[in-house]
């Protein structure tokens, strides 16, 4: 379980993160959605431990990230947004290292082989990683959160750039995941997946949260119909408004 | 740390094989390689006394007094620290590859072996760095005076690489704290920058003080380099600057003593750094970004683009400045579009356009110009070579331009004007030079105002139109600048056929200054027309390719 309260975040005098807060239960898949700017991705460096929050705590298995950071790391897989991998390692030392990283060494070769094929990489898995394309960089990045046992898998904007077959085994992965009682939380601009995907939607809007509950539980604070899609609900929450800057329900 | 040493050992592994691959990777390095090793074997002969410098007379020198050459290499080494520790209030120098950013921060791997690890690396660069510097140029120049380097020279170089890590940790340890600490820890950094600052402020009252009582600007650098505050704020750069010197003068009891205070200091300043519990990670990031992407841009030779994000980072939204009202329809609009975009992209090139040739010309005035009364006249010849030079950036600026192939290629222009609208940009920039530079003649050098220089200004746009249009067909048949291979061959075939362009104007100003015995005036106009024929043939053969151009292939 991933909980996080009253996260802050200035970046020198401008305001990042406001004040938020939200869990992510076990088995349950969360997606965090917000216009440009909105503060998706500082909120998951702050999750990482990238980028010191202001205030505020992070706690993952009840672990405090503040206090017990390399405890709460360990608990944690991360997919960054356009991932720069290490272009002088192969795609097998990448994973090796991760898995070190990590110190979850013990199931690694097996682990590291189902993820390979299910990615279409084990056929380059001597080769180095500046000779892949973006899209199976993409891969491997996601590959690498997974060579570990994670209880705890943060993805920011995990789907771009990936083909068609590479985006149903992450969406496969991703429901397997929480079928393991893993918790998710996925930051993304691609309504029609975290509408299929997520079991909660949180939708945030310079740093503060806009709106946050399933489906319906959005269309009814949007004040619209349950035959409204997200983007409907999503345009109407996030739009230049004071009501709604009110504070979640 | 096992992590961190697999990485590191599995990128130096691989990056050796990688680079030892292919000739295309292998034959740079090698010349790399070659020309650092032949700098280390020189000054090691220096060193032994196997080799002497061919000239033995150092010049200035050799005449200054020790304590004046020591004053100069303490004003270097405190202004360069204070400068570094002044920065680090505002601009980290910690920089970490984007990959650390993505996979390594968000792993449990310890944040002190990262840190560890990363000045580890820092302080074997540094070490190198100070002993290649010092090999290179000290040894020549301790062998001119016919002082042994070694074994003092160690001391030296050792003294130089502890104070270069003391100033390094610290900076490291006030970004850190002070940048991204508590606010009260931000005030506090205040008051360590007035207190930094006051050795100076110190050092410029001392020596305006000195100069007002004895009118010798000499006199008054060495008080105030010797001033008590800042030999005391600058105590470190202070004992370094004599232990660079103590190949020449040996070294005291006192020195020893200073020698181990600089390295007490180093130690004190790793441990400092170290003891930090602020976070590294975020204040490493924003710096190492921009340092991947300029490194990245530095590679390909994409200046343009590295200007453009320096300008992001300044946050710029408006150039103040020269501005340059839209003008005229299809290939037209197209050369006002390049005109701007070229001058927002380059305001310090052509500031420095503006400058360089006044000073240049003021220079010559007043150092040469009385030897070579005879030949001013002539001179203005020179700016032949002044287009010839400025006609190699052409391909440069048309593979930037290319980068944008796809939106040039869609529009309703034919590809020749295209290539024209570019030619004529550069020949616009290159005629600005031209007059610049004969301005500054006409104007600081009265001996070359006369026919020659009229002559010279007719003719060297259409030189340069010449030029321009023929370095450009390299430009548009390699336009990939990501690709070391393409960058070279380019580079190579605009230097041959910009040789090429100005064989007629070579010939036809021999014929007619010659043989046929013309006034100035008329072998400009001859010489002027062959040009644009040149020029047209060179348009219409880069507009041939541009027109077969492929944007979205390598």
């Amino acid at each position: 379980m991933l909980r996080v309260s009253n996260l802050t975040k200035y970046y020198k005098k401008t305001l990042a993160v406001d004040s938020l807060s939200f869990d992510v239960r076990d088995g349950e898949i969360v997606g965090l959605l917000g216009p440009n700017g909105a503060g998706k991705t500082t909120v998951l460096r702050c999750v990482t431990g990238i980028v010191q929050p202001t205030d505020g705590v992070i706690e993952v298995e009840g672990v405090n990230l503040s206090t017990n950071e390399e405890d709460a790391k360990r608990r944690i897989a991360f997919v960054p947004e356009v991932p720069t991998p290490y272009e002088m390692l192969t795609v097998y030392e990448h994973l090796r290292f991760i898995a070190m990283a990590y110190q979850t060494m013990d199931s690694f070769e097996e682990r590291a082989e189902t993820l390979m094929h299910r990615f279409d990489l084990y056929d380059k898995r001597g080769d180095l990683v500046l000779s892949l394309s973006k899209g199976m960089k993409q891969k491997l990045a996601i590959a690498c959160a997974f060579v570990h046992d994670a209880h705890v898998v943060l993805l920011d904007e995990p789907l771009i750039g990936i083909d068609p077959r590479g985006v149903h085994e992450l969406k496969e992965m991703i429901t397997s995941a929480k079928q393991e009682g893993k918790s998710i939380l996925i930051s993304t601009h691609m309504l029609d997946t975290a509408e299929r995907l997520c079991d909660r939607i949180i939708i945030l809007r310079k740093g503060a949260i806009v709106a946050e509950g399933n489906l319906a539980e959005l269309h009814e604070r949007a004040r619209m119909g349950t035959d409204a899609s997200l983007e409907d609900v999503f345009l109407t929450l996030t739009e230049e408004s004071p009501t709604n800057l009110l504070a979640p329900q | 740390m096992k992590p961190l040493i697999y990485l590191e050992i599995r990128q130096i592994i691989n990056s050796i094989k990688y680079a030892t691959r292919s000739p295309k990777r292998l034959i740079p390095l090698l010349l790399m390689g070659a020309w650092i090793c032949s700098w280390l074997i020189q000054g090691t002969a220096f060193v032994s006394g196997d080799i002497k410098p061919r000239h033995t007379d150092l010049g200035l020198i050799q005449h200054l007094p020790v304590e004046t050459i020591e004053a100069i290499i303490f004003i270097v080494l405190s202004i360069g620290s204070m400068m570094v520790m002044y920065n680090a209030f505002s601009s980290g120098t910690m920089v970490f590859s984007l990959a650390h950013i993505d996979f390594l921060f968000p792993t449990p791997v310890s944040r002190r072996h990262v840190l560890l690890l990363q000045l580890f690396k820092d302080y074997i660069k540094y070490g190198f760095y100070v002993t290649f510097l010092f090999l290179v140029i000290g040894a020549p120049m301790y062998s001119g005076l016919g002082v042994a380097l070694f074994p003092w020279g160690l001391l030296s170089i050792t003294a130089v690489t502890a104070l270069l890590l003391t100033v390094v940790n610290l900076s490291h340890t006030i970004y850190i704290v002070f940048t991204f600490g508590f606010e009260r820890l931000r005030q506090a950094g205040i008051l360590i920058k007035i207190a930094l600052g006051i050795g100076p402020v110190t050092a410029v009252g001392f020596g305006i003080y000195q100069y007002i009582q004895t009118g010798s600007s000499y006199a008054s650098i060495l008080w105030a380099t010797n001033s008590p505050v800042v030999s005391f704020v600058f105590a470190p750069a202070r004992w370094c600057a004599t232990l660079l010197l103590a190949p020449l003068l040996g070294v005291t009891a006192e020195e020893w003593f200073h020698f181990v205070c600089l390295w007490l200091l180093a130690g004190a300043s790793f441990a400092l750094l170290m003891s930090r519990r602020e976070n590294i990670y975020e204040p490493s990031l924003g710096i190492s970004t921009r340092f991947a992407l300029r490194r990245q841009r530095m590679r390909f030779g994409d200046f343009a683009g590295a200007r453009v994000d320096a300008l992001k980072e300044k946050g710029t939204r408006h150039l103040g400045g020269l501005d340059i009202p839209p003008f005229g329809a299809g290939a037209t609009a197209l050369l006002w579009k390049s005109l701007v975009v070229r001058y927002r992209v380059s305001r310090s090139q052509v500031a420095l356009m503006l400058i360089v040739p006044v000073l240049v010309i003021f220079v010559i005035k007043h150092t040469i110009a009385d030897q070579i009364t005879d030949m001013l006249p002539y001179a203005p010849a020179v700016l032949l070579y002044v287009v010839w030079l400025l006609s190699l950036t052409a391909p440069t600026e048309m593979r930037n331009e290319l980068k944008q192939a796809n939106i040039l290629k869609s529009m309703p222009i034919a590809a020749w004007k295209v290539m024209l609208a570019q030619t004529v940009n550069s020949v616009i920039y290159l005629t600005a030079g031209v007059l610049v530079f004969s301005g500054a003649m006409w104007w600081i050098i009265p001996e070359t105002r006369g026919p020659v220089l009229l002559s010279c200004i007719i003719g060297a746009p259409f030189l340069g139109f010449a030029n321009i249009s023929l370095t450009a067909i390299p430009g548009v048949l390699y336009p990939q600048n990501r690709d070391v291979a393409q960058n070279y061959i380019s580079g190579l075939l605009s230097f041959f056929l910009v040789s090429l362009a100005v064989i007629p104007s070579v010939v036809l100003g021999v014929l007619c200054l010659i043989f046929f015995r013309t006034s100035y005036y008329t072998a400009a106009l001859i010489i002027s027309a062959a040009n644009i024929a040149v020029g047209a043939a060179g348009v219409t053969i880069s507009g041939l390719i541009f027109r077969r151009y492929d944007p979205t292939g390598d």
